[in-house]
């Protein structure tokens, strides 16, 4: 039940019992006023109105003596003031007894109906002696008031008016006496009732107090202690137990509210559980973050690693081409070297057979003086047999070849060093330097030579190129590499002829041109784009870094500013082009400024 | 006696010394002036073999990367057409490879490393290679006897 329904139906009971005590009060008045108002006005009413109809009769008695002696004195002086005095009154007592008619009771009114009808005789008399007066009959006159008719008539009147009006006395001191006596004892029972209704209202209203009491407590316990019980609930919500159970099942404002709070409360649970799974999910995403981090910083970590390891590998690269190089230059300097040497055990050989002839001659000369002539012939004939045998005649013939051969191998030697000098200029500064790519293009084949002129025939068109700055050990390490791929590619084909390789050097207005064709069997579309990457080799497992190429990128795009083309049909063969810009003295530091940041233009072509 | 039948038999072989580089050829005819087996010389394989045709050769000598014909093709035809002739191979290239297939495929019987020493390690080799191809054809003949 709502509380203003309790509190209105508490209100209610206490009104009705303050209704049925006021009812039973006002019962109890009623009865004290009951006798007083019926029997007193009633005596009342009878006193006045018998003191008004005795007044009446009074006036009508006073009326009438005047009227009759205006009409006597009228008649006997002829004195027109009477006459006036008659006519002034005559209506009055008419209209008095009209009234007493009129108010008169029944007994009364057959009374004054008489008065009445003997005041009309008397007065018909009367207006007639007035109008014998008027003619001058005045003896006529006075002798119709004298008349017996008309003192019978008054007697009549009189009479009736004086018992009328004794009766009257009689009846007020009756009427006087019994209202008293009612007004006596209405006051003695209201006095009795008064003094037992005081008991009984004091009762009632003690009774209606209590119940007020009961009520409002009632009332007000059902409505505090749920609110008590929502207070407490809303103080350990308030200490964050959100678990606390609101045990209130009342229907009234106190349930809605506390119903309202119990929505509450669960939308404050949801609203802590979404509160409590962002704090998580925050939680979760600061982990994340962190792990995030720490993956970063990991992948940093391997990164730098990957930089290190790829430096370490451009680093073996480039001592694998040195190492590929030094097998070539090796063989290379191991023909020259192995007949020069050989020459030179030969020349010694030489040598210890011209002393030892030489020696034979000697003694000969030694012996000319002493010795006869046969004898001398026949050391002669001997040193001439040991000159046979040592095969001087050759030997003689032979030397000038003998050095000629060994000067080349010497030459050949020295070209093998000055080339690989010129091909690697191993100053790894990184310091740019004047450049004609025709020299680099000439050392590299120098020292590639070895390694190709057994697969392949070379054909170079170097036109007149201007000079460039770059750094001369890398574009020859470039050139090299793309050279001796070309050199594999063609050699992989086992094929029974040499293959080509057309090295082509020209300018355009913005760059030092060099292309590198090979007719051997190309690259599949799907591979070329790959050719650049690290670690991307078709060659057999140990026989290539997968780096070579990707190095090249490294020196041609990067380090140079330049471009790495790779144009490529397979069975057709391959083309790499390599651009490199002009550039100007003034434009030296610029570009070893530039060296490190360039991006990476598109490079590969497929199909020719 | 003995010694000078077999020197005998040494004078009558022939080594034949196969290179594309003549400066080669050269050095070699000069060192091994004084050996007393026959010396010829070709510049590459085909030459080679046109020699094979024309003289009786014991014991072959050659480089192994050669344009055309290269030292290991050289051998293999050797083998096939005269399978008593000893090989020796003379190279700058000391790789695994090029050694295996020279001993596997070429059945060669040393192999001399560039640049090489005439007393001691080349002429030596050359005498024994002589040796063998002595020692197998008296086997052959005694086999052939029996």
């Amino acid at each position: 039940m709502r509380i203003s329904q309790r509190l209105i139906l508490g209100f209610l009971a206490v009104a009705m019992w303050v209704a049925v005590v006021g009812h039973i009060s006002l019962y109890q008045l009623n009865q004290i006023a009951d006798p007083l108002s019926s029997d007193i006005p009633e005596s009342v009413e009878l006193i006045s109105k018998t003191s008004y109809l005795d007044s009446l009769a009074q006036f009508i008695r006073y009326y009438d003596e005047v009227s009759t002696q205006s009409a006597r004195n009228y008649a006997f002086t002829q004195d027109k003031k009477w006459e006036q005095r008659y006519k002034d009154v005559e209506p009055k007592l008419d209209r008095a007894i009209k009234e007493a008619i009129d108010k008169g009771e029944e007994k009364d009114r057959e009374f004054f109906s008489n008065v009445n009808k003997a005041n009309h005789a008397l007065v018909e008399m009367e207006y007639k002696s007035i109008e014998l007066v008027n003619n001058g009959q005045t003896e006529e006159a006075i002798k119709i008031l004298e008349s017996n008719r008309y003192w019978d008539q008054k007697r009549i009147y009189k009479q009736g008016l004086g018992d009328y009006v004794r009766r009257g006395g009689t009846k007020y001191d009756e009427a006087l006496s019994n209202s008293t006596e009612a007004v006596n004892l209405a006051t003695k029972q209201a006095q009795n009732l008064l003094k037992t209704s005081t008991w009984s209202v004091l009762i009632f209203g003690v009774v209606a107090l209590i119940l007020a009491v009961g009520a409002g407590l009632l009332i007000s316990r059902s409505i505090y202690v749920p609110i008590l019980k929502l207070k407490a609930a809303a103080a350990e919500i308030g200490k964050g137990k959100l678990d606390t159970q609101i045990e209130i099942r009342s229907n009234d404002e106190v349930g809605q509210l506390a119903a309202s709070f119990k929505k509450m409360l669960n939308d404050l649970k949801k609203t802590t559980t979404s509160i409590d799974s962002l704090n998580r999910e925050i939680i979760d995403r600061k982990k994340a973050e962190e792990s995030v981090r720490l993956a970063y910083e990991e992948l940093e970590k391997s990164n730098k690693e990957l930089k290190e390891m790829q430096s370490q590998l451009v680093q073996s690269e480039k001592l694998a081409s040195i190492g590929q190089l030094a097998a070539g230059v090796a063989h290379e300097m191991n023909t020259p070297v192995g007949f020069v040497a050989s020459n030179f055990e030969t020349l010694e050989n030489y040598m210890k057979k011209i002393k030892e002839l030489l020696q034979m001659y000697g003694e000969l000369l030694e012996e000319i003086d002493a010795s006869d002539k046969t004898e001398l012939l026949d050391k002669a004939n001997t040193i001439g047999k040991s000159q046979n045998d040592m095969k001087i005649d050759f030997i003689l013939k032979d030397l000038p070849g003998l050095f000629n051969d060994s000067r080349e191998g010497i030459d050949r030697v020295t070209s093998i060093v000055q080339n690989l000098r010129d091909f690697s200029r191993i100053d790894q500064s990184g310091n740019l330097d004047e450049y004609n790519i025709n020299d680099g293009v000439k050392a590299t084949l120098i020292v590639a030579q070895n390694e190709i002129k057994y697969d392949a025939d070379v054909k170079t068109e170097l036109s007149e190129v201007p000079l460039i700055f770059c750094n001369a050990g890398q574009i020859n390490q470039v050139l090299l590499n793309i050279l001796i791929n070309a050199t594999q590619a063609i050699k992989s084909q086992e094929r029974d002829n040499k293959g080509t390789i057309t090295i082509k050097t020209y300018v355009t207005d913005d760059d030092v041109v060099c292309e590198i064709s090979d007719d051997g069997p190309g690259i599949e579309p799907d591979k070329l784009p790959k050719i650049f990457d690290p670690f991307f080799t078709t060659k057999p497992i140990g026989n290539g870094t997968g780096l070579g190429l990707s190095v090249s990128y490294d020196i041609i795009v990067i380090k140079h500013n330049g471009k790495l083309i790779a144009d490529s049909s397979v069975g057709e063969g391959t083309k790499f082009t390599i651009k490199l810009p002009l550039s100007k003295k003034e434009a030296k530091n610029e570009m070893e400024a530039e060296n490190t940041n360039s991006g990476k233009e598109s490079r590969i072509v497929c199909g020719r | 006696m003995k010694w000078r039948q077999k020197t005998l038999i040494v004078e009558k072989r022939a080594v034949l010394f196969v290179d594309d580089d003549e400066i080669i050829l050269r050095s070699l005819e000069r060192g091994f002036l004084d050996e007393p087996y026959n010396t010829l010389f070709a510049k590459s394989g085909q030459e080679a073999l046109e020699i094979l045709q024309r003289e009786e050769v014991h014991v072959i000598v050659t480089d192994m990367r050669m344009p055309e014909m290269d030292g290991l093709d050289l051998l293999e035809t050797i083998r096939k057409m005269y399978p008593h002739i000893v090989g020796i191979v003379l190279s700058g290239y000391t790789e695994m490879a090029t050694l295996q297939k020279a001993v596997n495929q070429g059945k060669i019987f040393k192999f001399i490393p560039k640049p090489w020493k005439l007393e001691g390690d080349f002429k030596k080799v050359v005498r024994e290679a002589i040796e063998h191809y002595n020692l197998k054809s008296e086997s052959d003949t005694v086999k052939q006897q029996n």
